[in-house]
């Protein structure tokens, strides 16, 4: 049976403006991407090379610059923020979502580091999404304290921010998530600067909680693109997107790989120069990969 | 060894910076004209009746000037600034470098060039003799250089944050109350710190914008005093009206201080 796509990214090119060269680079061309419910993505690629201002893109931080919308005040607007140029069109569950606000959109992200608020307490970083939507103090007092319980942070809820370790900042950014429950969760190298175990956890935790519709907290489609460097994520992956930058050009060619964990995905990984290591030694981590 | 070298150190710097304070409550405190010199006044000769002499209609009237004039221009200043340092920071637009130029330079012209076009400008809308002058010359002096320092401020919050919340579906006006001004509260601290001395301690432009008592601030009123006052008879009296003064508004620091640390703690 065929799925239906839950989020769809047709024909994305970005466009940075070089303030020292005075002109546009292209980053991002014909990017075509199609995400099902329940995918777990993974994306890798050089650094510049457009993994964060695809993910910018989704989310809704670079709004599609279409110039023949002829409207006065626009164009001004247009004329003085300089800054990109950006077409395409992202539709999510099959709604074309290009020009709606990145508080409508129904997505998610999880940062490497700073997408918490160090003035509030963990009970309150947790609650800031549900407050926003207007839920009423004790529904958001219950969902906390599930979630909480569930990632095992129950007991900070009262600790600031600054009070908590790495990885317990990462379950409060996951929890954030479980919590906001968007269709679409995109991690930026969320757990890159954390140690090999903890990563394993958190993944798990995300996958667990978030993608698998039987424990995760409701039955919703729901689909994660993850940027990362770490080999044991393509494991998991359904789908890998390898982003390559020209160096001459600054424009990024793209692949994507279908991984169903065969050679074939690793070959091209081998290939594509991201990593230094052999086919062999890609097999020999799969094999010795548990979950 | 260390601890009590910094120990040493640390007292004396404050013993430096409350010597003034304390020469200025002995002073008020004597019973003789202080030109004498301090080690005239003996601790029997000591008395608080120059603080009850103080309360005058016009030390009133003076003390409630500076105090609106100081505080309305400090809440003006920090609303601008924190809008304008928003704006230059969260949007790209052309020639935005050139607005914080603009603002520096504004703020290395010294206020005495500006009592001339000022004073045409106060005359023009009928504002001379008035507090509504007195609030916008403050600031219009202090807003540059208030505004420079909460662009720096603002410009150290990472943009992530700013993604986080809209994501989180806070509207650009919710991600700036609720997120980015709790993040600067010690650049908003600063800055009103500083346009609350600016404008307390102004004398320039209550001295050539206002004639009448009734529209003084208090460091020019108090220097009225001074002149009228040649053989310093009144100089017990004067001295407490400036410990006073002093007082209050280290008192005002600290209260400023707390009540924007605590707003910003909770959602």
């Amino acid at each position: 049976m065929k799925k239906n796509p839950i989020l769809e990214l047709e024909n994305i090119h970005v466009e940075y403006f070089d303030e020292s060269d005075k002109r546009y680079f292209t980053i991002l061309d014909k990017f075509n991407l199609s995400v099902n419910s329940g995918e777990f993505v993974a994306i890798i690629g050089d650094s510049g090379a457009g993994k964060t201002t695809l993910l910018d893109f989704i989310a809704g931080f670079i709004k599609t610059t279409n110039e023949s919308k002829n409207n006065f005040i626009y164009k001004i607007i247009l004329k003085l923020e300089m800054s990109y140029k950006a077409t395409g069109t992202v539709k999510i569950s099959g709604d074309d979502v290009s020009s709606v606000e990145p508080m409508d959109r129904n997505v998610g992200l999880v940062m490497q580091n700073f997408s918490l608020y160090d003035h509030y307490n963990v009970k309150d970083n947790l609650a800031f999404p549900l407050k926003m939507k207007g839920i009423n103090k004790k529904e958001i007092l219950r969902d906390v304290n599930s979630v909480a319980e569930k990632l095992g942070i129950l007991r900070l809820l009262n600790n600031k921010i600054s009070e908590i370790s790495g990885g317990e900042r990462q379950r409060v950014a996951i929890g954030k998530l479980l919590l906001k429950k968007p269709k679409i969760a995109l991690f930026d190298e969320a757990f890159s600067n954390l140690d090999f175990k903890l990563r394993q956890v958190l993944r798990k935790n995300v996958i667990e909680n978030y993608l698998s519709n039987e424990n995760a907290l409701d039955t919703g489609e729901r689909a994660v693109l993850y940027v990362t460097h770490d080999l044991m994520d393509f494991f998991i992956a359904d789908k890998i997107v390898i982003f390559k930058k020209n160096k001459v050009t600054r424009k990024s060619d793209y692949e994507i790989l279908y991984s169903d964990k065969d050679k074939k995905a690793w070959q091209k990984l081998e290939h594509s120069g991201l990593y230094k290591i052999q086919l062999n030694e890609f097999e020999q981590l799969f094999n010795n990969y548990k979950p | 060894m260390k601890r009590i070298f910094i120990l040493i150190i640390l007292i004396s710097l404050l013993f430096f910076s409350l010597f003034p304070y304390g020469v200025l409550f002995i002073a008020s405190c004597s019973s003789i004209p202080v030109d004498k010199g301090l080690h005239s006044i003996s601790i029997s000769e000591l008395t608080i009746i120059n603080f009850q002499h103080v309360f005058t209609n016009e030390f009133n009237i003076l003390l409630c000037n500076t105090l609106r004039v100081s505080l309305t221009t400090t809440f003006i200043i920090i609303i601008f600034s924190i809008l304008l340092s928003y704006s230059i920071t969260r949007f790209n637009f052309k020639y935005k470098v050139y607005i914080e130029y603009i603002l520096i330079s504004c703020y290395l012209i010294p206020p005495i060039l500006l009592i001339i076009p000022y004073s045409r400008l106060l005359l023009a809308f009928n504002l001379l003799n008035s507090l509504t002058g007195l609030v916008l010359t403050n600031t219009a002096f202090c807003f540059p250089v208030c505004a420079w320092f909460m662009i720096r401020y603002f410009e150290s919050i990472s943009t992530d944050l700013d993604k986080s919340g809209a994501l989180d579906g806070a509207s650009t006006f919710k991600i700036l109350w609720n997120i980015l001004i709790p993040q600067a509260k010690t650049g908003i601290i600063a800055i009103s710190v500083l346009s609350f001395i600016l404008s307390w301690n102004d004398i320039s432009f209550s001295f050539f914008f206002s004639d009448n008592i009734e529209f003084k601030t208090f460091a020019d009123g108090l220097e009225q005093f001074r002149i009228s006052d040649p053989t310093y008879t009144n100089m017990p009296s004067f001295a407490a009206s400036s410990f006073i003064v002093v007082t209050i508004a280290i008192l005002l620091f600290g209260l400023l201080e707390y009540s924007i640390d605590k707003k910003f703690n909770k959602i």
